[in-house]
């Protein structure tokens, strides 16, 4: 049981998907100016990104190495994750219509955001198992989620700052992300992996 | 210190437009915005422009009142955002957990890969009824919108942020 929750640690902060590996910087930017709009694509992101992730390894395990067909991974993963997303659209308005019409603008995002699609391609080229690969697509969309919800804290701040003139909006976003990035190396060798 | 008009509140609002008047209900429907924003200023990644094209892109409420409204009007309705989060957390994150804990209890048990991925999918699927049961009726109608104005006719442009923007 350490051995997961020390694994989860790993990847939602040591190599934390967005300030380290530099993946799903469009949403992290543009979704982050209101907390409340940073937790609901943070959730609605854990829950496509991790069905992704397992979705893929399924499919490069059982259907794409068997083959030897892995040179289609990309194609197959990008499919995947639509799949994914369509699913996730699918079930939320059955159980709850209005959550998806308060968060269904999210879905659509979702598609595009490389960070889907970089974690579905680490964990297969990573080859781990079907535990690892659940806990490497959750860890990784933590990650994500936290930095998402922190950062917009953070603006929601700098908002109401004086802010020079020349810095305002996107520049001090920007000058924020990388001190937060830096923050986040501090992390480095908090875990063994 | 700048002052922000809505640091404080609660509600997470959206511009709706009014397309059916009945009995001391309307029913509204809303623009689809962007989820980043970019694309309601400019060309942008287009994600708003792709899903204005696709089924389901409008979403219908109905809301309480009973004040002289024609069709078309603009209103600006409100969702409780802690009760938002709440139900977020609920359907995007408890199956979640049970996809990691029939996984890692299949780790646990040192069952190889399909089996467990049989025991991840087992713990996946009997989280939603779980939700479902947690949701309930009392957080269905803690997301039920509330009405909060009636705004102006706007001119030319219709997106929900620009709208609000120029009525503070």
């Amino acid at each position: 049981m350490q051995e997961y929750v020390l694994f989860i640690i790993a990847t939602a902060l040591v190599n934390n998907v967005v300030l380290v590996k530099y993946l799903g910087l469009c949403p992290f930017m543009g979704v982050s100016k209101k907390v409340d709009s940073a937790i609901g694509m943070g959730f609605a992101t854990t829950f496509v990104l991790t069905l992704s992730a397992v979705l893929s390894w399924a499919l490069d395990s059982f259907v794409l190495a068997p083959l030897d067909v892995e040179f289609l991974r990309i194609l197959v993963f990008i499919l995947a994750i639509a799949a994914v997303v369509q699913f996730t659209e699918v079930v939320i308005k059955y159980f709850s219509p209005a959550l998806y019409q308060v968060l269904g603008i999210f879905l659509p995002l979702i598609t595009t955001n490389c960070a889907v699609l970089g974690v579905a391609l680490l964990n297969v080229q990573e080859s781990h198992g079907f535990v690892h690969s659940v806990l490497y697509g959750f860890g990784s969309s933590l990650g994500f989620t936290l930095v998402m919800i922190v950062f917009a804290g953070l603006r929601e701040r700098l908002a109401l700052a004086d802010v020079p003139e020349s810095f305002e909006g996107t520049p001090i976003g920007i000058l924020t992300a990388g001190l937060l990035a830096l923050a986040f190396l501090g992390f480095t060798g908090l875990t063994p992996q | 210190m700048k002052t922000s008009a809505t640091a404080t509140d609660e509600l997470l609002r959206a511009v709706v437009r009014v397309v059916a008047i009945g009995d001391g209900e309307v029913r509204v429907v809303a623009d689809q915005q962007a989820a980043c924003g970019g694309c309601t200023v400019a060309a942008g990644c287009g994600s708003r422009v792709l899903a204005s094209r696709g089924a389901g892109t409008t979403t219908a409420v109905r809301i309480d009142g009973t004040l002289a409204l024609a069709i078309g009007d603009l209103l600006e309705v409100g969702i409780d955002g802690a009760a938002l989060t709440r139900a977020a957390a609920l359907f995007y994150l408890l199956p979640l957990l049970g996809l990691a804990a029939g996984a890692m209890l299949a780790g646990l048990l040192q069952w190889s890969n399909g089996p467990a991925l049989l025991a991840g999918l087992a713990g996946f699927a009997a989280a939603f009824p779980v939700c479902r049961h947690l949701h309930g009726t009392r957080g269905a109608a803690a997301l039920r919108p509330v009405f909060v104005r009636r705004l102006d006719r706007p001119g030319a442009c219709t997106t929900g942020a620009s709208v609000i923007a120029r009525q503070l």
